[in-house]
């Protein structure tokens, strides 16, 4: 999905890529980096009834910083600046390193 | 069931009003020396002085953040009902602060940059720091059961001080309108004229113990409801 989405907006907003490699390496860490977050807190709110609300508003504050380190990775890519572009990658990379193990390591107790 | 009978012969009584008055006076000291001893700032002139409000509040913040933490991993590790309430408490306190923290900066940013919001990596930050520890919150309100509740929000309270390096290193990564650190910084002593550097620090201790007696004030209120709610089913 991301990927379809990513070529399509290129290709529907003409947009010219500076650094292709850059671009791939910002988006693929992009998309490694968000998932383990709404994971955990999709288990924390599992049993709880008002966990269709809960787990956005969980997840949302969470995300944010990992959204704007995508975005603003992205739009270095886009523009050329590839030591933007690779510090952004790299905060996205610690973001997903340090999410999954933290997942990995108390979601158990949180599970019981 | 799980006990929660509070341990006799705790300090936490006994001083709590002496830390009250210790907290209300050194508050006032802080004062009258953030807004008649310390000097006038060569550039922002008086307005700076709301620095002395604005630092201590972020330490808090910070502070209240790292102690939920700390409680979080001590609940999962033992499994004591008294650091749930440790960490309820400073997740409590932590959030009136941090909300302080955003509008002591907004009424700050207002004469300085012109601007009482702007889109920009620490405020947003900040702000989001402030969202998920209502989510926190939130989070305790929805559990019914104690321990899954007191687990479930320890998972949480782990997750979400990730966050709080990240507000601060923010800074530091983005090149942006905010001013950079000044006390703590990488290379070199603080980047403020002697007297004001005492001031802050003063600030920084009487806020400190205002937190100390907010925390145990609030903590003996959730250990007696503990008590009273979870022991009798």
């Amino acid at each position: 999905m991301a990927a379809i989405g990513g070529l399509l907006s290129l290709v529907l907003l003409d947009l010219p890529v500076a650094l292709p490699l850059h671009l791939l390496v910002v988006v693929l860490l992009g998309v490694v980096a968000l998932p383990p977050i709404v994971v955990v807190d999709v288990v924390l709110a599992l049993r709880l009834r008002a966990r269709a609300a809960l787990v956005p508003i969980l997840a949302l504050p969470v995300l944010v910083p990992q959204l704007v380190a995508a975005t603003r990775g992205t739009s270095a890519a886009l523009t050329g600046d590839a030591l933007g572009a690779l510090s952004w990658a790299g905060l996205l990379f610690a973001f997903a390193v340090v999410y999954t193990v933290v997942g990995l390591t108390i979601v158990p107790a949180a599970i019981e | 069931m799980i006990e929660t009978t509070i341990p006799r012969g705790t300090p936490l009584p006994r001083i709590r009003p002496w830390l009250g008055i210790a907290a209300a006076a050194s508050f006032v000291v802080a004062s009258a020396m953030a807004l008649f001893w310390a000097p006038t700032d060569a550039v922002q002139g008086d307005v700076y002085r709301i620095l002395y409000v604005h630092v201590p509040l972020a330490w808090l913040a910070y502070l209240a953040f790292v102690v939920v933490f700390l409680a979080s991993v001590a609940w999962l590790w033992t499994k004591r009902p008294f650091f749930d309430a440790v960490a309820v408490a400073s997740a409590e306190i932590g959030v009136l602060f941090t909300g302080l923290f955003l509008v002591a900066g907004s009424i700050w940013a207002k004469p300085t940059w012109g601007v009482w919001w702007t889109w920009e990596p620490r405020l947003v930050t900040t702000a989001i720091m402030f969202v998920m520890y209502v989510g926190y919150l939130l989070l305790r309100g929805l559990s019914t059961d104690f321990s899954r509740r007191a687990t479930r929000a320890a998972v949480f309270g782990i997750v979400a001080v990730i966050d709080v390096p990240i507000v601060h290193l923010s800074v530091l990564w983005a090149n942006s309108l905010h001013q950079l650190p000044t006390v703590l910084r990488i290379a070199g002593s603080p980047a403020l004229d002697t007297p004001m550097l005492v001031t802050l620090m003063v600030s920084l201790g009487a806020y400190t113990l205002v937190y100390a007696y907010f925390m145990s004030a609030r903590v003996s209120l959730e250990l007696a409801r503990q008590g009273r709610l979870w022991t009798r089913t």
